[in-house]
C-alpha cells in the first residue's frame, strides 16, 4: 500500500515536471511561463540572494542571481529568479516571468531572445541572456499575474 | 435659324441624321442615369498591372468603402456623409441614397454590388447590414448590435459570394457569413493573435474559388479561410518592406491577385492567392492634401470587373482615386515613407502636467513627453515604438499623466491594454532630452480583465480609445467597441459605466473622449456620432447633455476631444467641422475658433485639446501633423511640429522666429 503510495506520487511528480516542460515549449521566449497551481507545490524557503529589490509598484519582492556573476561581456549567461510577496516572507507560484534587457541611453536591447522555465522549486530559471556591449544595462523582469504585469528592474554596469 | 439652314432642316436626309442625333443623346442621357454606360472598352485591356493614375473623386466627406458594378460604376460608402454615392467610371455622380431609410445610415464603411444590381451596405453606425435595389431602394436589413450570431458591433467591409454575404464584424472581430436566402449566420474567427483569429478585421475579400480574405487590422496580416471558414494561411507582418504591411484595411481580390490597402504604409500591394507578393503602387504625399496619384491611408480598393482601372478612397483625404493600368513591362510609381522623410502625425490625445505634456505619435507607436514651461515646447524624452512587449505600442490612443504621482496612463487599443509608466521629472532640473526619462511600472490585460468579470464576460473585448482618471483614483475607460463608458476602481475591478442602458435619457452612441471636473465630480462626455456632450455625476448618472448634430453654434459634425479649462470652461475640438467650441461648465455656448486649411487658426481633422498650466490651450491638430498654442480666448500664439506643416501658419499668424 505505502509502496503503491510512493509510486503514485513519483509517477504525478513525473507528469507534472513534464507538463511543465511542455508548458514552456509552447509558451516560447516571450511569453509569461505559467506553472502548476500552488497547491500541488510544497513551499520552498525564500532564497537568499544578494540581488534583488521591490517591483515597480511595489507588489512583488524579486531576487535573482546571474549565472556567472558578474555577467559576463558578450558572453551568454544564464538568470535564476525568485518572486516573492513584497514582505519576502513568500514564495510565488501563481505569477508568470519574462525576461528582457535595455541599454536605455543607447535605445535598444539585447540581440537575443532569452528563454524563461519555470522550475519545480518555485523559481524559474532564465537561459539566453547576452549583454553585448559594455555600459548601462537594465535587466527587466516582467511578473504576470491575473491579467496585471509588473515589472522589476535591476542595473548593470558592465565594463 | 436663318432660312438657309431652315432650308437644310427641311432636307428629308438631313432631318433623318438629326432625329437619329437627337434620340441617340436621349437615349445616352438616360443611360448616364439609369445605367451609365462604360466609355472604357473592356475587350481593350492594357497588359499592365494596375496603379496609373487618372483622376479623383473629390468633395466626398470620409469616404471609406468602396465597390465597382459589372458596368464600371464606382459606389461609394460616404461615411461621413452616412450615404451611398454612385459615379460613373468617370467620376460622374449618377446618384445617392440611404439618407431616407429608417433609421437613415449612420457611418457606411462597406459597400458591395450583387450582379442583378442590388446594392448591400455595412451600416456601421447602426450595427446591420443594408440591402438596397439597383435604384438605391430600401429592400431589407439584418443585424443588430450585440454578440450574438447575426448580431454586429462596428460592422466594416462585406464581400458576396454566390448566396453568401461575408461581414468584417469588426467590434466582435470576427466575420459573420450570412445566408442571403436565410436566417443561417456562420461565425468566423474570434479574437486573438494566433492563426484564425482577429484583432479588428476591417475587410475581407473572395476569390474565384470562395476562399475568404480577411484584412486583419491590428493583427498586421492578411488571413485566408476555405469556403467552409477554415483557415489555410495567412501572411504578413508589421513593417514597411515589400509585402509588409501596416495597419491593412482594406482587401479586394480580382482575376488571381490580392490587392491589400496598406493604409499606414500609404500604398496599395498586390499578391497571388498564396500571398506571394507580385508588385505595389503609391507615391507618397509630399505637400498637404496632395493627391493626383498620391496615396494617403488608404482605406478601401475596388478593381473593376472588366480589370480596366481600380478605385482606392481615402477618407483621411475626403477624396477616391481612380488608377487604370500602366503600359505592358512598366512598374507603377511607387515611394516609401522614408524616402520623403517622415512627418509624425501629433496625437490623437495628448495631457498636461505641470511642466509636462505628454503626446500619443500614431505613426512611430510612441510616445512624445515635452517640457512646456517654455515658449515652445521640448521634446525631452520619448518611448515606446511598435510591439506586443511590454513598453511597446500598436495603436496607443490617449494618455493620462497624474500630476501628484507623475505616473503616466497610457491606453492601447491595438494591444488592448493599459500601461502605467513613472515619469522621473525634475521640474527645477535642466531641460534636455532624456532617454530613460519612463519607467515602466506595469500594464493591464484588458482583455483577460474582461473575461474575468461576469458584467464584461458577454460582451465585446475592450479596445480602449480614451481614458480618464478621477480625484478617487478611478478610471474610466472609453471602448471602441462600448455605446458607453467603463469606470474601474483603483484595483481595476469593474464597478459599473457612464450611460449604460440601465441609465436611460443619455444621449452615448458613441463616446470619443472624457474630461473630469473635480470640484462637483462631474464627468463630461463627448461623443463622435450623437454629437452630444453628455454630462455624469459622482454617482455615474446622466445629469443633463447639450450639443446635436449640426454646423451652428453650439452644434457639433464630429466632436472627438474635450477638455475642462482652470476656469471651468469647457472647450470641445470638432474633428468634422475643424473648430473649437467653448461652452461653460452647464453647456452655454461661449465662443469658437477654426476653420479648414494650414493657415493661423486653421485645422485639418482635429481630434484632441488640452490646458498647460500657462492656460494656454494646445489643439492636437491631427490632420496638419502638428500642435498648435491658443490663447484661452482662441487667439492664435503658435504652432510646433513638422517645419512643412508648420510655415503657413508662421506666414499667416503672429511673427515668428524664421528658424525653425
Amino acid at each position: 500500500m505505502l509502496e503503491s503510495n510512493i509510486q503514485t506520487r513519483l509517477l504525478l511528480a513525473a507528469a507534472l515536471v513534464f507538463w511543465t516542460g511542455c508548458q514552456n515549449r509552447e509558451t516560447g521566449s516571450w511569453q509569461a511561463a505559467p506553472r502548476p497551481s500552488q497547491a500541488s507545490i510544497p513551499q520552498p524557503a525564500v532564497p537568499q540572494f544578494d540581488l534583488g529589490g521591490l517591483s515597480n509598484d511595489g507588489t512583488f519582492y524579486v531576487c535573482y542571481q546571474t549565472k556567472p556573476d558578474p555577467p559576463p561581456l558578450n558572453e551568454p549567461f544564464d538568470v535564476d529568479v525568485f518572486v516573492c510577496n513584497a514582505a519576502k516572507t513568500q514564495l510565488l507560484a501563481d505569477v508568470g516571468l519574462t525576461a528582457d534587457a535595455d541599454m536605455p541611453a543607447h535605445g535598444h536591447g539585447m540581440n537575443t531572445l532569452p528563454k524563461v522555465q519555470a522550475l519545480p522549486n518555485g523559481g524559474f530559471s532564465v537561459e539566453g541572456m547576452l549583454f553585448h556591449m559594455s555600459g548601462h544595462w537594465e535587466i527587466y523582469f516582467d511578473i504576470s499575474r491575473n491579467g496585471i504585469t509588473e515589472r522589476a528592474q535591476f542595473d548593470v554596469h558592465l565594463d | 435659324m436663318s432660312a438657309k439652314i431652315f432650308e437644310l432642316w427641311l432636307c428629308p436626309p438631313i432631318r433623318w441624321i438629326a432625329f437619329l442625333l437627337v434620340g441617340a443623346s436621349a437615349l445616352l442621357a438616360q443611360q448616364a442615369d439609369d445605367a451609365a454606360a462604360p466609355p472604357r472598352d473592356p475587350t481593350k485591356l492594357p497588359a499592365g498591372v494596375l496603379g496609373k493614375y487618372e483622376s479623383a473623386i473629390t468633395s466626398l466627406n470620409s469616404p471609406a468603402g468602396v465597390a465597382i458594378d459589372q458596368r464600371g460604376r464606382i459606389y461609394v460608402a460616404e461615411t461621413g456623409g452616412r450615404r451611398i454615392r454612385v459615379f460613373d467610371s468617370n467620376g460622374r455622380p449618377i446618384r445617392e441614397f440611404g439618407t431616407e431609410t429608417d433609421p437613415p445610415l449612420l457611418n457606411p464603411t462597406g459597400v458591395a454590388v450583387a450582379d442583378n444590381g442590388h446594392v448591400f451596405v455595412s451600416d456601421t453606425g447602426n450595427n446591420r447590414v443594408v440591402e438596397f435595389s439597383p435604384k438605391g431602394v430600401f429592400v431589407r436589413s439584418r443585424g443588430r448590435r450585440g454578440c450574438a450570431d447575426g448580431e454586429f458591433i462596428n460592422p466594416g467591409g462585406i464581400a458576396l459570394s454566390g448566396k453568401w454575404l461575408y461581414v468584417a464584424d469588426t467590434g466582435n472581430n470576427r466575420v459573420q457569413r450570412l445566408d442571403l436566402g436565410g436566417p443561417n449566420a456562420q461565425i468566423i474567427g474570434r479574437f486573438g493573435q494566433e492563426p484564425g483569429s482577429f484583432n479588428s478585421p476591417l475587410d475581407v475579400c473572395v476569390d474565384a474559388q470562395g476562399s475568404l480574405y480577411v484584412a486583419d487590422y491590428d493583427n498586421q496580416r492578411i488571413q485566408k479561410f476555405d469556403s467552409a471558414g477554415q483557415f489555410i494561411t495567412t501572411w504578413g507582418d508589421w513593417g514597411a518592406a515589400e509585402a509588409l504591411l501596416a495597419g491593412p484595411r482594406g482587401v479586394e481580390y480580382h482575376d488571381g491577385l490580392i490587392y491589400v490597402a496598406d493604409s499606414h504604409n500609404h500604398r496599395i500591394q498586390a499578391f497571388d492567392t498564396s500571398g506571394k507578393f507580385r508588385y505595389a503602387w503609391g507615391e507618397h504625399v509630399i505637400r498637404p492634401y496632395e493627391g493626383e496619384g498620391k496615396i494617403h491611408y488608404p482605406d478601401q480598393v475596388a478593381v473593376a470587373p472588366s480589370g480596366e482601372f481600380a478605385v482606392v478612397c481615402e477618407s483621411w483625404e475626403n477624396r477616391c482615386q481612380v488608377f487604370g493600368r500602366v503600359a505592358a513591362g512598366e512598374k507603377p510609381k511607387l515611394t516609401q515613407w522614408w524616402e520623403v522623410g517622415q512627418a509624425m502625425h501629433y496625437g490623437p490625445l495628448a495631457d498636461v502636467a505641470g511642466h509636462v505634456m505628454v503626446m500619443t505619435e500614431t505613426e512611430g507607436h510612441r510616445i512624445m513627453v515635452f517640457d512646456v514651461s517654455r515658449e515652445e515646447p521640448i521634446l525631452i524624452g520619448q518611448f515606446g515604438g511598435y510591439g506586443t512587449k511590454p513598453t511597446r505600442f500598436i495603436r496607443p490612443a490617449d494618455v493620462k499623466l497624474d500630476p501628484d504621482s507623475m505616473r503616466l496612463y497610457i491606453a492601447d487599443a491595438g494591444n488592448r491594454r493599459l500601461q502605467i509608466f513613472r515619469l522621473a521629472f525634475d521640474p527645477g532640473g535642466v531641460v534636455k532630452f532624456r532617454p530613460g526619462l519612463a519607467k515602466f511600472v506595469k500594464s493591464i490585460d484588458l482583455v483577460r480583465l474582461g473575461q474575468n468579470d461576469p458584467q464584461l464576460r458577454d460582451g465585446p473585448v475592450i479596445e480602449p480609445i480614451a481614458l480618464e482618471r478621477d480625484d478617487r483614483g478611478n478610471t474610466y475607460l472609453i471602448s471602441a467597441n462600448h455605446p458607453f463608458v467603463l469606470v474601474f476602481d483603483p484595483k481595476f475591478n469593474f464597478m459599473g459605466s457612464l450611460g449604460s442602458g440601465a441609465d436611460e435619457g443619455h444621449p452615448l452612441q458613441r463616446p470619443a473622449d472624457l474630461c473630469f471636473e473635480p470640484s462637483s465630480g462631474q464627468m463630461y462626455v463627448v461623443d463622435a456620432q450623437s454629437g452630444w456632450v453628455a454630462v455624469f455625476d459622482r454617482e455615474r448618472k446622466f445629469t443633463f447633455a447639450w450639443g446635436g448634430l449640426g454646423t451652428g453654434e453650439g452644434k457639433f459634425t464630429k466632436p472627438v476631444g474635450i477638455t475642462r479649462g482652470s476656469d471651468g470652461t469647457i472647450y470641445v475640438v470638432d474633428a468634422g467641422a475643424d473648430r473649437v467650441q467653448a461652452f461653460d461648465g452647464r453647456g452655454k455656448f461661449q465662443m469658437q475658433w477654426g476653420s479648414t486649411g494650414l493657415g493661423a487658426s486653421q485645422f485639418f481633422k482635429p481630434v484632441g485639446v488640452v490646458q498647460d498650466e500657462r492656460k494656454r490651450l494646445i489643439i492636437v491638430d491631427y490632420g496638419n501633423h502638428r500642435g498648435m498654442y491658443f490663447k484661452a480666448d482662441g487667439k492664435f500664439i503658435s504652432a510646433f511640429g513638422p517645419r512643412l506643416f508648420v510655415r503657413p501658419t508662421r506666414s499667416s499668424g503672429r511673427p515668428q522666429p524664421t528658424a525653425d
